[in-house]
């Protein structure tokens, strides 16, 4: 990695406290030890211990498909380090930190920025496993002219490769069911946690979404309509508030867990 | 789970999950047991392990994973803490580590030691409220 890729990391690192004051540590590394950028507050000390105890954990982790992120959370605040092909980034920020600007900040922004500047990730053969390229050389020397193998050179869409982990998977959300009932309360929509309608917004920015998929346990499923829970309090987290009517073709009941996905239009 | 033996290694099942105990009885320790056989229960949740000094249980659906499981963990619980110490975060309160498909929730109650392991689309925020309860 030159140096200009890495002022390109750091500059974005620098910009963290001016985004979000209440990210009070922000590191680039890889597993090697190496660190890539690093806000001030970071001792070189701090920053190898938490590089060796992270290792430690995705030693074992290969069980579970390696690392793509880590988050402890403590009483007033929280460590996260996500995953970026080559690299980590970790941030330590207060949990009264607006969650949704340090998201966008250590799962969009900064990755995304990492993508573009890693060398790695612009010679995508050296990122293919060795395997799938010694069965591609032996057939090329066989059979293939040599006249056969300039076209591939033109897909130049390879590059475009790391872009597509960019778009968005459809979330799908697992809610506590809760009964709802009265006679201003439409029987065919139900209500969902404002935030995770709000994520979804920043997720498909630009679509609509007017409906949810619901999927009960046991497989019955149905599509309808949704709106934010009324109530701001932290009760709804995790809640869905469904009318008696859809329950019954859900055949699912209160305490009951449900799976939510949007319908992207 | 009630009685357990001073001296000796008891091993019991508890709804199909094997609990291996020494020692005393520890109530905080009983109390995590049931709300995780409830947690259990829960669709993405693949399984627990729930150790004390004294006491484990270990209820993991992939039963040739156990001990990876478990290392795993236990890993998680050490070396997370040394990390919180790095940089001052006190009063852990759970630790989250997101695999390709699967996802552990570690969590410390007093010498109890808890890791829960789940499919990535399962609520682990709900399970923390629970077990925080």
């Amino acid at each position: 990695m030159t140096e200009v890729h890495t002022n390109a990391l750091q500059t974005i690192l620098d910009e963290f406290k001016n985004i979000s004051p209440e990210t009070a540590n922000a590191l680039i590394f890889k597993n090697n030890g190496q660190t890539i950028a690093k806000t001030e507050a970071a001792t070189e000390d701090q920053i190898q211990r938490l590089i060796a105890n992270f290792n430690d954990i995705a030693q074992q982790a290969e069980t579970i498909g390696g690392i793509e992120n880590l988050t402890i959370q403590a009483a007033d605040s929280q460590l996260n380090i996500t995953a970026m092909n080559n690299f980590y980034l970790a941030t330590v920020s207060s949990r009264a930190a607006n969650q949704e600007i340090v998201k966008s900040l250590t799962h969009v922004v900064v990755p995304t920025v990492a993508r573009l500047v890693d060398p790695l990730v612009l010679q995508p053969s050296e990122n293919q496993p060795s395997g799938a390229v010694q069965l591609e050389e032996p057939s090329t020397q066989e059979t293939v002219l040599p006249v056969e193998e300039e076209p591939s050179i033109e897909s130049i869409p390879e590059p475009q490769l790391p872009f597509e982990l960019f778009l968005p998977i459809t979330p799908i959300n697992q809610f506590m069911v809760e009964k709802i009932g009265g006679l201003l309360i439409p029987a065919d929509t139900v209500r969902i946690d404002g935030e995770v309608i709000a994520k979804w917004g920043d997720l498909y920015e630009g679509k609509q979404i007017k409906m949810v998929n619901i999927e009960a346990l046991d497989g019955k499923k149905t599509t309808c309509k949704f709106k934010a829970i009324k109530e701001a309090k932290s009760n709804a987290k995790g809640i869905i508030q469904i009318p008696e009517k859809i329950l019954q073709t859900l055949q699912t009941e209160k305490g009951k867990l449900v799976m939510v996905k949007p319908v992207i239009e | 789970m009630d009685q357990r033996t001073n001296v000796e290694i008891a091993t019991e099942l508890l709804d199909g999950a094997a609990v291996i105990s020494v020692g005393d009885d520890n109530s905080l320790f009983t109390s995590l047991a049931a709300s995780l056989a409830e947690i259990r229960k829960l669709k993405g949740v693949m399984g627990y392990i729930l150790r004390s000094n004294t006491s484990a249980i270990i209820d993991i659906t992939e039963q040739d994973k156990t001990i990876e499981y478990a290392i795993l963990s236990s890993q998680i619980s050490e070396s997370s803490l040394e990390m919180a110490k790095q940089f001052s975060l006190a009063n852990i309160e759970s630790v989250l580590v997101e695999g390709k498909s699967v996802k552990v929730l570690c969590m410390s109650m007093g010498e109890n030691r808890i890791g829960i392991f789940m499919e990535k689309t399962a609520t682990h925020a709900w399970i923390i409220k629970r077990i925080l309860i």
